[in-house]
């Protein structure tokens, strides 16, 4: 389990530095800024892209993420987002997968015409 | 990829027509895809002959629904009332022009699902393909 957890925590750090390569374009990451703060699990945005207009396209692309209130409606009314997209990581996933998240949104942004 | 958000899509996303709302209402409904919360609103007046003179929709959600909802309500206008109730979902799907998922295709028939609620006076079941 130790492994695991070392695991998730460097794909998570290397996922939240490679999303905000993206920031400037519109992608806003939740929740707290250290990957040590976190599980393997981070929820985002994308520019005026709908969480499941983004995940649709993400699954075109072959990266599977979950969109949705993901069981926090209350909260996601309370912040004023109308859903979000959301990777998670487990052992079997690589830093290429997060590479292949990377080329996916920015394939998202050229769909949606995002500068 | 290429065909699944077209341009137009995207531009009714964005640009939605007759979005807001009628002054004068003669027929109404409101009913939202619980699964992702989009939520649509369409309001109709008529005229004289009972057909649509003109319509408006509000609303949230992602570009398939808000798009599907705004290609539709440029089609009814002028159209009978019970017309507007039998409108199917082929014909919708035909109008959105892209293909569309299992997984997505409440999102596609949700605008159909208010406007046939607001002529049928009386909320409608889902098309079959978005049940």
């Amino acid at each position: 389990m130790d492994w695991i957890r070392a695991h998730d925590l460097r794909l998570t750090a290397y996922a939240l530095d490679a999303l905000r390569t993206l920031s400037s374009r519109g992608l806003a990451v939740y929740g707290p800024a250290r990957a040590e703060d976190r599980g393997g699990v981070i929820s985002f945005n994308f520019a005026d892209i709908h969480a499941h207009d983004l995940a649709s396209i993400l699954d075109i692309e072959g990266v599977c993420v979950r969109a949705g209130h993901h069981c926090t409606m209350p909260l996601m009314e309370k912040m004023g987002w109308p859903a979000t997209a959301r990777a998670s990581f487990y052992l079997y996933n690589t830093e290429e997968d997060i590479d292949a998240l990377i080329l996916a949104l920015e394939k998202a942004a050229t769909v949606f015409g995002i500068a | 990829m290429d065909d699944f958000y077209k341009e137009y899509i995207l531009d009714h996303y964005r640009n939605p027509r007759n979005f807001g709302h009628l002054e004068k209402v003669d027929a109404s409904a409101e009913d939202l895809n619980p699964l992702c919360g989009d939520t649509i609103k369409m309001e109709l007046a008529l005229d004289d002959d009972g057909r649509v003179r003109d319509v408006k929709f509000s609303g949230k959600g992602c570009a398939i629904s808000q798009a599907s909802a705004s290609m539709l309500t440029e089609s009814i206008k002028g159209m009978r009332l019970e017309d507007v109730a039998r409108l199917s979902q082929e014909a919708v799907l035909e109008n959105v022009g892209i293909g569309i998922s299992p997984t997505r295709m409440k999102c596609a028939m949700l605008g159909l699902k208010v406007l046939k609620s607001a002529a049928l006076g009386e909320m409608a079941s889902w098309p079959d393909e978005a049940r």
